[in-house]
C-alpha cells in the first residue's frame, strides 16, 4: 500500500498556546485589580483604570482571549488529528491567529478609553464587530476546509462540538451587533429596551455555552482520553447530551432576567429549559469522569489528569448551580447579588481554568518534544488553584445570600431593616478581601504554569507532528444521499414534537393539553422505535450522520435557531405596539448626550435599572418596573448586579446639588460607599454640535424623535445644560463658566452636567413630572 | 477508524477509535435518564400550571395581592396621636436613631438643615405646613420637587411616626448656625 506523509500545522497550535498564557495573566491582573477596587476604592484611578471601565476589560479578556486562544489552540491541534488532515491553510491559519490579536489589542485600548456599546460581554464597537465576525469566518472556512479534505470520513463527536461552536457563536456575535453607527467609535443597538434585553440574555448565555462550554466540551473528549489512554465511557451517551445541549441551551437566556419586565411566558420558557439543561450538561461530565475508570490512580501522580477531573468536576458543581439559579423564587434572591459572580467564577475559574491548564501541561512538552520541566509544580499549582477557587466561591456565596437578605429584611417598625444600601455593602465587605486574596492564590498559580511552561518549551525544539496515511487509491465508497439522513427517522419524528409543542404554545387549555399528550406520545414511540434499531449490525442514523460533515452541519444550525426564533421573533412583533402605545417620550437631547456618559464610565457594570414586583424592592427603589420605561433604550441599561443601588427611578429623588457632590467624592454624601469618584466629567465636555447625529441615529432605530426636534437639539441641549449649571451655581456656589477659565469647577457643556440630566430623569416621564411642578406652586400660592 | 473490535474490560467492547482514542457504548445510567425525563415532566407541567390553566399565580399579581393588604392594614393618624407619640421616650428613641441614619445627610446632625438642601427644623419656621400631620405627610410622600424622597416604603408606617415624633421634639430648640429662614416659610402656631 502506497503511504504518504501528513506533518501538522503545529505552530499555529503553539502562537495561540502562548496567546492564551499571556492573556490569561493579563486578564487575570485585571481581574485582581477590580476584586481589590470593590473591597478598597482608592484602587480606582479615574478616568481610564476606573471599575465601570475595567470590568469589561477583564470579562472580554479572560473570555475571548484566555478561552478564545486556548480553545482555537485546542481545536487545531486535535481536529486535524481527528480527522488526519493538514490545517487547509497556512495563510488562513495566520490570518484567524493575528487577526484575533489585533481584536484583543484592540480592546484593550478602547475599553479604558469609554469606546463602548455597552452590552455585557459584547461591549466592544462596531468596527471591532466587524472585524470578530470576519476572524471567525476565516477561523470556520480554515476549519471546515480542513475537514473537507478528512482522511478519516467519521467525525468524532469533538469534532460535533466544534461544529456547534463555530455556527452558533456565529449566529450569536452577528445578530446581538446589529447597531447603527453614529460615529467611528460609537454606534446604539438596533433593538429597544426590552427586545434589547432577550436579545442580549440570548447572547450572553449562549457565549456561556457555545464559546466557554461547547469547546471546552470537544476538547474534554479529546485531551481527556488521550491523557488518560483509557477508552470513552460511551458514544451514546455522547449523542444525547450533544444534541440535548445544542437544543436546549439556547431557550435558557430569559433566566437572567426573571421578574424582570419581560413577559412572563418568556422567563417562564428560560426556567424551565434551564431545569432540562442540567441532565445534558451532567451527560459531559459523566462521560468525562466515567472515562477516568481505571485510571483514577494516576491522579496521584500525574498533574494534567488532576486539572482535568478537577475542571469536569466544577463542570458538573456550575451546571447543577445554574439550574438552581434559574429557578424563579432563588434567583428572586440571587439575582443582582454576588452569588452570581460566584457562580461564573467557578465555571470560568474551576472548569475552563483547570481545562486550559490541564491541556496546556499536556500540550508542552509534545509541541516540543519534551517532558514537562517540573512535575511537583505542576502539582502545586493544581492544589493552590483549587483552595482559590474555593475560597472564591464559598466567599461569594455568602456574600451574596447575606447581601440578598438584607435588601429584603424588613424592621419591626414594617419598613426596611436595611434602608442604607451601603450597610449591605459593608456587611459584605470582608468577603471581597477573601475573593480578593483567592484571585492571589489562582493568579500565583497561573504565573508558576507560565514559568513551568516556558522552561519546559526551552528544553526542547519546536516540532510538528507527523503521521503516515495511505494514499486513497479506490475510489470514495458511495455516501448515503444527503435527504436519507436529513429526513431520517429522529429528525422527522423530533419535527412533529416540536409542530405539537408549538400548536401547544398558541392554543389555549384543553386543546393544549391534548396537544402536549400527543407530542409526548410520539416522543415516547419515537425512542421505543430507535431502541429497536439498536444492537442489530446494520449502520445507526447517527454514525451514517457522522460521516456527511455538511449534514451534520446543517441539523446544529437547525436545531440551535429553533429556541432563538422562538423566544426573539415574538418580542420583534409585539415591541412597535408598546412603542405606539407608550405614555413614555424620548430622552431630550441632553439627557441623551447624559445617557452616553452613563454607557461610557460603564455605571451599568454596578447599577441596574430594573426594579422587580417585591415589596421589598419598590419600598427601597420605587414602583415596579415596566417594558415601556426602558423601550426608547438602545441599548437596554437593564444591568444584572447591584454593587450600588438600582437608578431605574432614581430621578428627582435627590437634587442636582447632591449627584454633583456625590460624583465628586461618594463618601461626602455617602459614608462607606466603594463608588469611584468621577471629577473628570465636570471639565471634559461634549460637543452638542454633534447631538443631532445621535438623534438622527436614535430615529433610524425606531425612536419617535420628531425633525423639528432634531434640528433644534444643539441649542435645546446647550439651554438645559445652562438651566442645570446655573442652577448649580446658585444652591452649591460651584463656579461655572462656558469655557476653562482660571477658578472655574465645571463646565456648562461637561459630562457632568449632561449625566445629572440623565439622572434626573430616570423613572419620570416629563409630562408627570411638570403636572407635579404645577401642583406644588399652586399649592405654594 | 479501525475495523478490528477490541473488548476493554473496564468500558466493554470498543465500538471505534479515532487518532488512537477509543470509543466504548455503554448505557446511560438509570438515573441521570430519570433526572432529564423528570425535567422535561417538571417543565411542561410548570408550563400548564401557569401558563396554559392559570392555576398558579406568577409574581405580579402575588405583588399586587400584597400591596392591596398592606394598603387595607394602614391605620390613621392625628396631631393628638402623633403629639402622644412625641412624649413617648421610647418612641423618640428610635425615631433618633432613624434620623441618625436616615436624614443628617440634608438636615444635619441636630435638625438645624444644611443649606442648599433640608430645612431647618429646630426654628419655628415651616415651609410645608407644621401641623404633626403635616410633618406626617411630608416624611410619608417626600417633597419630590425639593429633592425629598418618600420615606413611608423605606421607614414603614411605624418607622415614619417613629422620625416624626422626633423631629416634634426638635421645635423650638433653634440650633445655633441653623439654616436661615427660607422663602415662603411661615410660623406655625397650634
Amino acid at each position: 500500500m502506497e503511504t504518504q506523509r501528513i506533518v501538522y500545522n503545529d505552530k499555529v497550535v503553539r502562537q495561540f498556546l502562548w496567546a492564551s498564557v499571556l492573556f490569561g495573566i493579563v486578564g487575570m491582573l485585571v481581574g485582581l485589580i477590580i476584586a481589590l477596587q470593590l473591597a478598597f476604592w482608592p484602587a480606582n484611578l479615574p478616568p481610564y483604570l476606573s471599575f465601570g471601565r475595567l470590568r469589561p476589560l477583564h470579562t472580554n479578556a479572560v473570555i475571548f482571549a484566555f478561552v478564545g486562544n486556548m480553545l482555537f489552540a485546542g481545536i487545531y491541534y486535535s481536529t486535524q488529528r481527528l480527522v488526519k488532515a493538514r490545517l487547509a491553510s497556512n495563510i488562513l491559519s495566520g490570518i484567524h491567529f493575528w487577526g484575533w490579536q489585533l481584536i484583543i489589542v484592540a480592546a484593550a485600548i478602547t475599553l479604558p478609553l469609554g469606546i463602548t456599546a455597552a452590552k455585557e460581554y459584547a461591549e466592544l464597537e462596531w468596527p471591532i464587530d466587524i472585524a470578530i465576525a470576519l476572524i471567525w469566518v476565516i477561523f470556520a472556512v480554515n476549519f471546515f476546509w480542513t475537514l473537507a479534505n478528512r482522511r478519516e470520513k467519521h467525525l468524532y463527536v469533538a469534532i460535533w462540538f466544534y461544529i456547534a461552536t463555530i455556527i452558533t457563536v456565529a449566529v450569536l456575535h452577528i445578530v446581538n451587533s446589529f447597531e447603527i453607527p453614529v460615529s467611528m467609535f460609537k454606534s446604539y443597538s438596533v433593538f429597544a429596551g426590552v427586545q434589547d434585553a432577550l436579545v442580549q440574555w440570548w447572547y450572553g448565555h449562549n457565549a456561556v455555552a457555545f464559546f466557554l462550554t461547547t469547546p471546552i466540551l470537544g476538547i474534554m473528549y479529546y485531551f481527556l482520553p488521550k491523557a488518560a489512554e483509557r477508552p470513552v465511557f460511551s458514544y451514546r451517551l455522547s449523542i444525547v447530551h450533544f444534541w440535548g445541549l445544542v437544543f436546549l441551551y439556547i431557550w435558557a437566556g430569559p433566566h437572567h432576567l426573571l421578574y424582570t419586565a419581560l413577559p412572563d411566558w418568556a422567563q417562564s420558557l428560560g426556567m424551565v429549559f434551564s431545569l432540562m439543561l442540567w441532565a445534558p450538561s451532567w451527560g459531559g461530565m459523566l462521560n468525562g469522569l466515567l472515562t477516568l475508570r481505571g485510571a483514577w490512580d494516576k491522579l496521584r501522580s500525574d498533574p494534567v489528569l488532576k486539572f482535568f477531573a478537577a475542571g469536569v468536576t466544577f463542570y458538573g458543581m456550575s451546571t447543577f448551580e445554574g439550574p438552581l439559579l434559574s429557578i424563579k423564587s432563588v434567583s428572586g434572591l440571587a439575582h443582582y447579588t454576588d452569588w452570581i459572580i460566584g457562580h461564573v467564577h467557578s465555571g470560568a475559574l474551576g472548569w475552563n481554568g483547570l481545562m486550559a491548564a490541564g491541556m496546556f501541561y499536556w500540550l508542552v512538552p509534545r509541541l516540543y518534544g519534551t517532558k514537562l520541566h517540573s512535575r511537583p509544580a505542576a502539582n502545586f499549582h493544581f492544589w493552590i488553584a483549587t483552595v482559590g477557587i474555593l475560597i472564591y466561591a464559598i466567599s461569594m456565596w455568602v456574600a451574596g445570600i447575606t447581601q440578598g437578605l438584607m435588601w429584603r429584611a424588613v424592621s419591626e417598625t414594617g419598613g426596611l431593616l436595611y434602608p442604607n444600601f451601603v450597610e449591605t455593602y459593608l456587611a459584605i465587605r470582608p468577603m471581597y478581601w477573601a475573593r480578593f486574596i483567592s484571585g492571589i492564590l489562582y493568579f500565583a498559580g497561573i504565573i508558576l504554569m507560565a514559568w513551568n511552561l516556558i522552561a519546559t518549551a526551552k528544553s526542547g525544539a519546536a516540532v510538528d507532528g507527523e503521521i503516515e496515511v495511505a494514499v486513497i487509491t479506490e475510489p470514495r465508497e458511495r455516501d448515503i444521499p444527503w435527504p436519507k439522513l436529513l429526513f431520517g427517522q429522529p429528525v422527522i419524528a423530533s419535527i412533529i414534537v416540536m409542530g405539537l409543542l408549538f400548536g401547544m404554545g398558541l392554543a389555549d387549555g384543553f386543546m393544549s393539553t391534548i396537544l402536549a399528550i400527543t407530542a409526548m406520545m410520539w416522543a415516547v414511540a419515537a425512542i421505543a422505535i430507535a431502541m429497536r434499531g439498536r444492537g442489530e449490525d446494520k449502520v445507526s442514523w447517527h454514525h451514517a450522520l457522522e460521516g456527511r460533515a455538511g449534514v451534520f452541519t446543517v441539523l446544529v444550525v437547525i436545531g440551535i435557531l429553533v429556541g432563538g426564533v422562538a423566544e426573539i421573533v415574538p418580542m420583534i412583533i409585539s415591541v412597535p405596539e408598546t412603542i405606539r402605545t407608550t405614555k413614555n417620550v424620548p430622552y431630550t437631547p441632553l439627557e441623551l448626550e447624559g445617557r452616553d456618559v452613563f454607557l461610557r464610565e460603564g455605571c451599568y457594570t454596578c447599577h441596574s435599572q430594573m426594579i422587580r414586583p417585591f415589596t421589598w424592592e419598590t419600598a427601597r427603589y420605587g414602583e415596579v418596573s415596566t417594558m415601556d420605561d426602558s423601550i426608547f433604550d438602545h441599548p437596554f441599561q437593564w444591568g444584572s448586579r447591584r454593587i450600588g443601588p438600582d437608578l431605574a427611578r432614581v430621578g428627582g429623588k435627590y437634587a442636582d446639588v447632591w449627584h454633583y457632590k456625590h460624583m465628586i467624592d461618594p463618601r461626602e454624601i455617602s459614608p462607606g460607599s466603594n463608588m469611584p469618584p468621577y471629577p473628570h466629567l465636570k471639565t471634559e465636555t461634549i460637543d452638542f454640535a454633534s447631538t443631532e447625529v445621535k438623534l438622527r441615529a436614535m430615529r433610524n432605530v425606531g425612536v419617535p424623535y420628531k425633525a423639528e426636534q432634531i434640528q433644534t437639539a444643539e441649542e435645546d441641549a446647550q439651554a438645559a445644560a445652562t438651566a442645570i449649571a446655573a442652577g448649580l451655581a446658585r444652591d452649591a456656589g460651584v463656579k461655572v463658566c462656558d469655557t476653562p477659565t482660571e477658578g472655574c469647577e465645571l463646565l456648562v457643556n461637561s459630562r457632568m452636567v449632561a449625566l445629572i440630566a440623565y439622572l434626573q430623569r430616570l423613572g419620570r416621564v416629563p409630562e408627570a413630572k411638570s403636572l407635579a411642578v404645577i401642583e406644588t406652586t399652586e399649592v405654594a400660592r | 477508524m479501525s475495523e478490528q473490535k477490541r473488548t476493554d474490560e473496564i468500558q466493554g467492547e470498543i465500538l471505534h477509535v479515532y487518532d488512537d482514542i477509543e470509543e466504548a457504548d455503554n448505557n446511560l445510567p438509570t438515573w441521570w435518564l430519570l433526572t432529564f425525563y423528570g425535567a422535561v415532566a417538571f417543565g411542561l407541567v410548570y408550563w400548564f400550571h401557569y401558563h396554559e390553566y392559570g392555576i398558579g399565580k406568577l409574581q405580579p399579581q402575588l405583588y399586587a395581592e400584597a400591596v392591596a393588604a398592606a394598603e387595607a392594614e394602614r391605620s390613621i393618624v392625628t396631631d393628638e396621636s402623633l403629639d402622644a407619640l412625641a412624649a413617648d421616650a421610647s418612641a423618640v428613641a428610635a425615631g433618633k436613631e432613624t434620623f441618625m441614619a436616615q436624614c443628617v445627610a440634608c438636615h444635619d446632625t441636630q435638625g438645624q438643615g444644611r443649606v442648599a438642601l433640608g430645612s431647618n427644623l429646630t426654628d419655628e419656621y415651616w415651609v410645608n405646613g407644621g401641623a404633626p400631620t403635616d410633618i406626617h405627610a411630608i416624611v410619608t410622600n417626600g417633597i419630590p420637587a425639593k429633592g425629598m424622597p418618600p420615606w413611608a416604603p423605606i421607614l414603614g408606617e411605624q418607622g415614619v411616626n417613629q422620625v416624626v415624633a422626633y423631629v416634634l421634639t426638635l421645635r423650638g430648640t433653634n440650633v445655633e448656625g441653623g439654616k436661615p429662614v427660607e422663602e415662603n416659610a411661615t410660623v406655625w402656631e397650634p
